[in-house]
């Protein structure tokens, strides 16, 4: 009966199709207390967001159709209201200003350091806690 | 518009102003010269009619004499011929210029006529010089006047004339100065009109779109290349942070390692492929390669793929000779090979058909092939087509080197459906070996 088995883990559903990448974010999310689902194909994401009911979503952006952006405006549209974090190795002002614009509410370029992805998922989780719990 | 030393529309405003100059001092010169010399036989030939009217006048004193038109009975002193000229006008008609009292240089014609009496005597005219020398004087006068006029008229016009040419080349100058690698999309003011300026405008503006789509494409390949570098990056920095959290048994740590290593390979795989394609680029592959026999090489790259390769690799075809260089021949029978391994169920059929002119290639496979939407585009660099088939390639650089490698080799790339297997098909043609004809015009649509 110890403390950190009685705090849920947070869920998180990583949308991203290269093997090896997902293999490291799997791990590391792991490692850090997060319950991973993945998902290697935009088609699947909607049925991985039912399946799973993640707290936050990782998205990459090239992912084979529909693409990142597709997958994360097509949560939006079907209602879900989680956190998006895009992540994308084509990085410049006009991915991050479509990814914005595609409903994510964080953009971070690749590569970039793991415990930076960690800190801007638990401040999402964090702000949405906020949002759904406004003090009276 | 202040004249510039140097400035073409100077340079040809002072040939122009030369050229006149030349052209109205020679015209005059000849003018001065015949205006004058017909002045000076229109004196004479009066002054002949003259001597010949008085040489007949039977009533009149052998010594008569006259000068400028007034007859002078007897005759005059000093006489107006004597000494030697008396002596040659003796003998028949003289002409000389002297100076007479009272009237100043003049005319002289003097000629022998014989009397009734048989004795011989001098019959002489003159007439003054001073109408002549007057008129000669006032042509000079108004021939060194009217000439630098004239330069000076002419060299204005040409100034402006030359301006008024110009002046589309100078908007052009300044816009052009204005352009630069930020702003590729301005152009050229475009003179109105068919002339050589307006055709020097419109050149200019088509060679400014041809940099445009090359500045365009070069920023779309850096740009899709430091993508590409920043994937396997991604992974690369994740395996090494996952090995430095790692806690657990050395294993572990052995296979992020591992895993780290195998991504520092598709790092420089990814560099390789970017210098041969910047190789090919910059032109420095010959066209006159080779020869090499395909067959045998393509033979000898899949039997080093046959033992990581899935599929069965089946080549087929005689022996035939191409016009490559032969590691570019390696190379390109490699990333067909490779490209078409990665993505077929069972089976990658090569097949090497020689035809007069060329050597042509092909490789297919039973995979679930291009989409044909994007058959145009697989051969483009990092082309979405790969991507789409699996990630599993690192970049979409394999198909663009194969294009860029045979073109750059006086071949053509074709992509399309394979007949036989139902799986994607490339088809290369090279050139045969000893026709040094480039085989162009190719589009990546077709199939057989």
């Amino acid at each position: 009966v110890t403390g950190p088995a009685l705090v849920p883990r947070p869920r998180v559903l990583v949308i991203e199709d290269d093997p090896r990448f997902v293999d490291v974010l799997e791990r590391f999310l792991t490692k850090k207390g997060f319950a991973v689902t993945v998902t290697m194909s935009g088609d699947q994401a909607l049925w991985a967001l039912n399946r799973a009911h993640p707290d936050v979503a990782v998205i990459d952006v090239m992912i084979p159709h529909p693409d990142g952006l597709e997958v994360c405006s097509g949560l939006r549209k079907a209602g879900w209201r989680g956190p998006i974090a895009v992540i994308s190795a084509r990085a410049n002002d006009r991915d991050h200003d479509a990814a914005l614009h595609a409903g994510a509410d964080v953009f971070v370029a690749k590569p970039f350091r793991l415990a930076d992805l960690e800190a801007t998922l638990r401040c999402l989780l964090e702000g949405r806690r906020e949002r759904q719990a406004p003090p009276s | 518009v202040r004249p510039r030393s140097g400035s073409l529309r100077m340079k040809i405003t002072l040939a122009w102003a030369a050229g006149s100059l030349l052209v109205f001092a020679l015209g005059a010169a000849f003018f001065y010269r015949d205006f004058i010399n017909a002045l000076d036989d229109s004196v004479t030939r009066a002054l002949i009619v003259r001597v010949e009217d008085l040489s007949v006048v039977p009533a009149l004193d052998r010594a008569t004499l006259e000068a400028d038109g007034q007859v002078v009975f007897p005759s005059q002193e000093p006489p107006l011929v004597e000494g030697e000229q008396l002596a040659a006008a003796l003998e028949g008609r003289v002409q000389f210029d002297t100076t007479i009292e009272d009237v100043g240089e003049a005319r002289v014609v003097a000629q022998p006529v014989v009397g009734a009496d048989g004795s011989t005597a001098v019959v002489a005219a003159a007439r003054s010089l001073g109408p002549v020398n007057r008129a000669r004087e006032r042509l000079a006068l108004e021939l060194g006047i009217g000439l630098p006029l004239m330069v000076g008229v002419m060299a204005v016009g040409g100034w402006a004339l030359t301006g008024a040419a110009l002046r589309p080349v100078r908007r052009m100058s300044r816009q052009a100065a204005s352009i630069s690698a930020d702003r590729t999309g301005s152009r050229l003011p475009q003179p109105s009109g068919r002339d050589e300026i307006a055709e020097l405008g419109h050149t200019l503006n088509q060679m400014l779109d041809r940099i445009e789509a090359m500045v365009v494409r070069e920023r779309a390949f850096v740009d899709d290349a430091s993508h590409e570098f920043r994937s396997p990056l991604a992974v690369l920095r994740g395996e090494l942070e996952l090995a430095l959290l790692t806690s657990g048994t050395t294993k572990e740590i052995g296979a992020r390692l591992q895993s780290a290593l195998e991504e520092t390979d598709r790092l420089a795989h990814l560099a390789d492929e970017l210098l041969v394609l910047a190789r090919a680029d910059a032109g420095q592959i010959r066209l006159d390669g080779g020869p090499v026999d395909v067959r045998e090489r393509a033979g000898a790259v899949a039997e080093r793929l046959r033992p990581i390769a899935p599929n069965e690799i089946r080549v087929t075809g005689p022996a035939a000779e191409a016009s490559i260089e032969g590691p570019l021949a390696d190379r390109i029978v490699e990333n067909l090979l490779m490209n078409a391994v990665r993505h077929a169920r069972g089976v990658v059929q090569l097949t090497v058909a020689p035809t007069d002119q060329e050597v042509v290639l092909t490789v297919g496979d039973d995979g679930a092939g291009f989409e044909p939407s994007r058959q145009q585009d697989v051969f483009d660099r990092f082309a979405v087509g790969d991507r789409s088939r699996g990630r599993t390639t690192g970049a979409g650089l394999g198909l663009a080197i194969v294009r860029a490698l045979t073109e750059a080799s006086g071949g053509r790339v074709e992509a399309g459906r394979d007949p036989v297997l139902g799986g994607a098909l490339v088809t290369v043609h090279l050139p045969a070996a000893g026709s040094h004809r480039r085989l162009t015009g190719g589009s990546p649509a077709s199939s057989r």
